[in-house]
């Protein structure tokens, strides 16, 4: 008895210091992790990437049994939603016959203008294979990877607007993060009146926004778009609308991540932010006023000179 | 019996808990929903771990809490840490008070296991806001909870039922 009772409390001894040595490590790896955030991202997509066939025989029966759950619950409101969508679907018309004059006259500006016409982005059609909603990360897995052209960053559209950004890719398969999920922060505008702000996920169908300026005005109903600020996304994707939501700004979205089955990866290649060389009053006095002939220093001649050196 | 079949039986028998942990966690983590997102997938490799840390705590040593962490992590795209960190939490919660949690039965024992996964989501909850400096939303956390509790209770008959048949019935001195 008094054995077992010495053998208990060594073992739950041992045991405790093991405890705090696993706890030290997993804050470590956490802390690690903050650093670097794409420590466990290769065996992620390795792991999609070899689960993907297995997913895709999944996901049908899955999909088809959402739909039905979908169909079963929508069935209940099916007189006003068609009410609704007869009055949206008039509303549309309106806008497309504006929208279409405008598009002339846009045309016709830019071609008065010598604008630069815009650049191409191509695009990856992709499947989801994949999708679940966890408390703290929303997901999405689609059939396309590096092998078709799909890198992390990259926007992902369904017909009615963005959904998200590539998160991880692997071989030919990827992660995608929706835009209400937290780890997702995307720089948008917000039109009329092109305020800028950040759009920011917070686990809830209706994502957050951030004004840059506390006095900048906006309304419900006011239409957020990609800024485009730091060249990851094209400007101008629609995102969604502005709504209020317990007194706070919430961005209710125009893509529903949780039914598209067809997405499109937009291959967009931002302009890279060229620094312009160094005029002669930038660069140190001494050297340029003994050789005033020189060619202009690359970009690895430092910009700023420490005094002191 | 011959030694070398009963090393081998005893090996089989280690490993059972450490794999129906990872089972759960490959579970849990497949992208696919029944019930179109509209609930989380619960937390099937806690399961496990509370099972066999209060039956066979020899066959759930702390590092093996630590390992389905962090294959949760792995699986869920957490950041690596937080369900290790939280499995460690509840593990140290059932090993201070495993004899309070071994005597419960019935409806008291599936709110034994709700402490314990009150406790790993409460551990979760703080250093996902901790990482992300800005506190997720309440609900969908007391919604993995509660579904993972509700679950347990099917689950425990599972587990049992591998317990008697895999494992073996015998329990240590601990």
């Amino acid at each position: 008895m008094a054995n077992g009772f010495w053998r208990n409390a060594r073992v739950r001894g041992d045991n405790r210091i093991s405890l705090a040595a696993f706890a030290l490590l997993a804050l470590l790896l956490l802390m690690l992790s903050r650093a670097q955030v794409n420590v466990f991202d290769r065996t992620r997509a390795e792991i999609s990437d070899a689960t993907a066939p297995l997913l895709t025989k999944l996901e049908a029966p899955f999909d088809g049994f959402n739909r039905w759950v979908g169909n079963l619950t929508g069935i209940f409101n099916v007189y006003s939603e068609n009410l609704r969508l007869k009055d949206e679907n008039a509303r549309l018309r309106q806008w497309q016959g504006a929208a279409i004059l405008l598009q002339g006259r846009v045309a016709n500006y830019e071609r008065l203008l010598h604008a630069v016409p815009r650049r191409d982005t191509s695009s990856v059609l992709a499947h989801v294979i994949g999708r679940s909603g966890r408390p703290y990360l929303q997901t999405m897995i689609l059939d396309a990877g590096k092998a078709e052209g799909v890198r992390p960053g990259e926007a992902v559209l369904d017909a009615r607007g963005l959904i998200g950004r590539i998160l991880v890719a692997g071989d030919h398969t990827s992660w995608v993060i929706p835009l209400k999920d937290l780890n997702s922060r995307i720089p948008v505008t917000i039109a009329p009146g092109n305020a800028q702000a950040i759009l920011s996920g917070n686990n809830t169908s209706y994502p957050g926004i951030e004004t840059f300026d506390p006095r900048v005005q906006i309304k419900p109903g006011d239409v957020v778009f990609t800024s485009g600020d730091g060249g990851l996304l094209p400007p101008g994707l629609p995102i969604g609308t502005l709504i209020v939501r317990s007194n706070r700004y919430r961005v209710a979205l125009f893509a529903d991540a949780n039914s598209g089955s067809d997405v499109e990866v937009l291959d967009f290649k931002g302009i890279p932010e060229t620094q312009p060389a160094p005029s002669p009053a930038d660069l140190p006095s001494a050297p340029l006023a003994a050789a005033p002939a020189q060619a202009a220093p690359t970009s690895s001649v430092p910009a700023v000179v420490d005094g002191n050196e | 019996m011959d030694r070398a079949s009963i090393m081998v039986g005893g090996l089989f028998a280690g490993i059972v808990p450490f794999a129906c942990g990872v089972l759960g966690a490959v579970l849990a983590n497949l992208p696919v929903s029944f019930t179109s997102g509209l609930l989380p997938p619960p937390l099937f490799a806690l399961m496990p771990v509370y099972f066999w840390t209060l039956v066979r705590p020899d066959l759930m040593p702390p590092w093996a809490a630590f390992v389905l962490g962090l294959v949760q992590d792995l699986l869920s795209g957490m950041p690596p840490g937080v369900w290790a960190a939280s499995f460690i939490a509840a593990y140290a919660l059932i090993d201070r008070q495993r004899d309070s949690f071994a005597s419960l039965s019935g409806w008291a024992a599936i709110l034994g296991f709700g402490v314990v996964a009150l406790v790993a989501n409460i551990c979760a909850f703080l250093l996902v806001s901790f990482y992300f400096l800005r506190l997720p939303p309440v609900t969908p956390a007391l919604g993995l909870l509660v579904v993972t509790v509700v679950l347990y209770m099917p689950a425990v008959f599972v587990l049992g039922g591998i317990h008697r048949r895999l494992v073996g019935s015998a329990r240590t001195q601990f």
